[in-house]
């Protein structure tokens, strides 16, 4: 198998890419559209209509031979670009780039097949074209942010990056202990009594939980990462390769295993406020013991979009993140001291005068 | 046996004899009606026979009666200045009694019998008050009784409630004679409007200044403090996910089991404390429909209590 997949125009030759908009695959050069799921890459090439050859998925319990198998993919960090020759390298985990000579896309395709293929794609939605209007939206309403914030940062180059995700799909079983009180107060003769009743409840329950997701490079903070959820998975794809024509993708470095750990921590807490909901008429409750566990774990290896853009402003670089398809940017931003003063005082003067004015007619007129 | 007769005939002549150098007496007929029924003597001015007595009006009577010994000769005379103001004011009579003891009677009996047989009384209906103190070593009661036109106001149940209230802390304290002007006072402000009003506030405008100034100042910088910190809260983005609520599926939901059960009571009484515990003072008694001994007169409502 070719490790290298050039997506070229069947047509002319021009390099292809994906377009949000459309949701085809476009020709930059003839304007040629093609549905992705009809461009297939052969040994010569792109084709249309061509069956799709089938190529092994991403696979937990697989995991650790489909590494092995790859092993010498591993270290292939240096590639020829198909189109102009040069030689680039690449970062051990990028699966989707671009030629920094002749600007084609490429995609490595030996990181995304043999048991390393994705199980499911988010396609992008937003076109890098709606950025600067999303940006503007997402300073707009920060009253805090310096005045001049706007005008001196310098919106570094945009990327569009898909990045690779663990979605997670647990169930969670068990039994759950609570100590709970009921109190009643009466009157008996000439006393008066609190009664509290003290119960013990235990709830055993099942439920299930779909496409957790916990980000599988280490190079993504994860903070960030957790911060532009949520992802609609309804528009889950089939993976493609047509998909990351345009985009930079990166490959997982961190294993499931150890996302599983984080993705766990957070459905546990929710399982627990599930179960805890289930339990009312108590005036105090509190658990006493927990033996809710995941019963069953299951994990998809999934690309989802990300644009990656930083701002500097004053010496200081700031990092946001937009969700590719619901457009939600979230980010570092600076705070204005003045401005946070400004707000301050400004507040506080309407409010002593109102109050003020309030209290003085009240001592001259009552 | 006749010999028996005769030594019991004279021992009880010696008997009798005797008894007078103990102080003791045989009571005669004539005092029998001079005791009430707790056995105690009766004053001087009360009746011999209290059914046949009629009723009088005595202009020349003094309206401070101190048989208690409670107030010193000017203290005796500003309350007699001040009664002979209100008299001539409401045109009701008005009587200060104190004693020391209400001779076997109630004090509510005490005093409409003192009010009633020594004179007291204007018009017809013998309209006005009496206020008896009955007061030994400190420690007594009083009651406030009214009648004719007076019987409204110096009955009333809030009337008495708020006089008996003011009252109380002078009796305690041994100040009789300011408590009975400050009596007086109220009683003024009584027939002028039905009841004691609240004292007006006294307007302190720099005090009331001062205070909306703090007041608008500790609540505007928490105002302000709360809304910058919602405005700095806007400007977090980017936090950890600590949960997985909108990756719950929906309706996977089941419970295996579910189980309530009742395992032990904490029971705590608490005794009701009494209106004299609540309010850290005395409650006043009522009386209403109290007519004096032998039936006669008019009839008197008040209250009073005891110290």
């Amino acid at each position: 198998m070719n490790p290298i997949e050039d997506y070229k125009c069947p047509n002319c030759s021009a390099p292809l890419s994906y377009d949000p908009e459309r949701g085809l695959v476009v020709c930059e050069n003839c304007g040629s559209t093609f549905d992705i799921n009809q461009l297939h890459y052969g040994e010569n090439g792109p084709t249309v209509g061509d069956p799709a050859s089938a190529s092994l998925e991403f696979n937990w319990g697989q995991f650790q031979n489909a590494f092995s198998g790859n092993g010498a993919m591993e270290d292939m960090t240096v590639y020829n670009c198909e189109n102009c020759g040069a030689v680039i390298e690449v970062d051990a985990n990028t699966t989707a780039t671009k030629c920094p000579y002749c600007d084609s896309n490429v995609i490595l395709s030996a990181r995304v097949s043999g048991g390393l293929k994705p199980n499911a794609i988010i396609p992008f939605k937003i076109t890098s074209k709606d950025l600067p209007d999303a940006v503007n939206r997402f300073y707009g309403d920060k009253k805090l942010l310096p005045k001049n914030f706007f005008n001196r940062n310098e919106l570094s180059k945009v990327q569009g990056i898909y990045i690779p995700f663990w979605l997670y799909n647990c169930t969670v079983d068990g039994p759950a202990e609570f100590a709970g009180t009921r109190t009643r107060m009466f009157r008996q003769g000439d006393y008066n009594v609190t009664e509290t009743a003290h119960y013990r409840i235990v709830r055993d329950a099942h439920m299930a939980f779909q496409n957790i997701p916990c980000d599988a490079s280490t190079k993504m903070a994860n903070d960030l990462m957790d911060s532009v959820e949520p992802y609609d998975f309804s528009e889950l794809r089939e993976f493609n390769g047509a998909y990351l024509t345009g985009y930079l993708a990166e490959r997982f470095d961190s294993t499931p295993d150890k996302e599983l750990e984080r993705a766990s921590g957070r459905l546990m807490k929710s399982a627990t406020d599930v179960i805890n909901s289930t339990v009312s008429g108590y005036e105090n409750v509190y658990f006493t013991s927990n033996g809710m566990r995941i019963t069953s774990a299951d994990v998809k290896y999934a690309l989802l979009p990300v644009y990656l853009f930083s701002c500097k402003y004053e010496g200081v670089d700031y990092r946001y993140a937009m969700n590719g398809q619901t457009g939600k940017i979230v980010g570092d931003l600076p705070v204005s001291d003045s401005k946070k003063r400004g707000y301050f005082w400004k507040t506080f003067g309407i409010v002593f005068a109102i109050v003020f004015i309030l209290g003085v007619l009240f001592t001259l007129l009552r | 046996m006749k010999r028996i007769l005769a030594i019991l005939t004279a021992l009880l002549a010696v008997f009798l004899m005797v008894l007078p150098a103990f102080g003791l007496r045989v009571l005669a007929d004539e005092d029998v009606q001079l005791l009430s029924d707790g056995g105690e003597e009766m004053p001087d001015w009360y009746p011999e026979d209290v059914e046949a007595f009629e009723d009088f009006y005595n202009d020349g009577a003094s309206r401070v009666v101190d048989n208690a010994g409670i107030l010193t000769a000017e203290e005796e005379a500003r309350i007699a200045a001040r009664i002979k103001q209100l008299t001539e004011k409401y045109n009701v009579d008005f009587v200060l009694f104190t004693d020391e003891s209400s001779h076997g009677l109630s004090d509510e009996q005490y005093a409409v019998d003192f009010y009633r047989f020594n004179g007291y009384g204007l018009g017809a209906q013998h309209s006005g008050s009496i206020l008896y103190l009955r007061v030994k070593d400190g420690h007594g009661g009083w009651r406030s009784m009214g009648t004719g036109r007076s019987e409204l106001y110096v009955g009333d149940w809030q009337n008495v409630e708020d006089q008996d209230d003011q009252l109380e802390p002078y009796m305690r304290s041994g100040d009789y004679a300011e408590g009975v002007l400050n009596y007086l006072e109220n009683l003024d402000l009584i027939y002028q409007y039905g009841h004691i009003p609240e004292p007006p506030v006294e307007k302190n405008i720099p005090g009331g200044i001062a205070a909306s100034g703090g007041i608008a100042g500790a609540i505007a910088a928490l105002v302000a403090g709360i809304r910058n910190g919602s405005l700095k809260s806007q400007m977090q983005t980017i936090h950890t996910a600590k949960r997985a609520d909108n990756y719950l599926v929906p309706g996977s939901l089941n419970m295996n089991f579910s189980r309530d059960v009742y395992l032990y009571s904490d029971i705590i009484r608490t005794a009701i404390p009494t209106q004299e515990e609540r309010e850290g003072g005395g409650s006043s008694s009522h009386s209403s429909g109290v007519h004096s001994s032998g039936g006669g007169g008019g009839s008197f409502s008040g209250g009073g209590r005891d110290f």
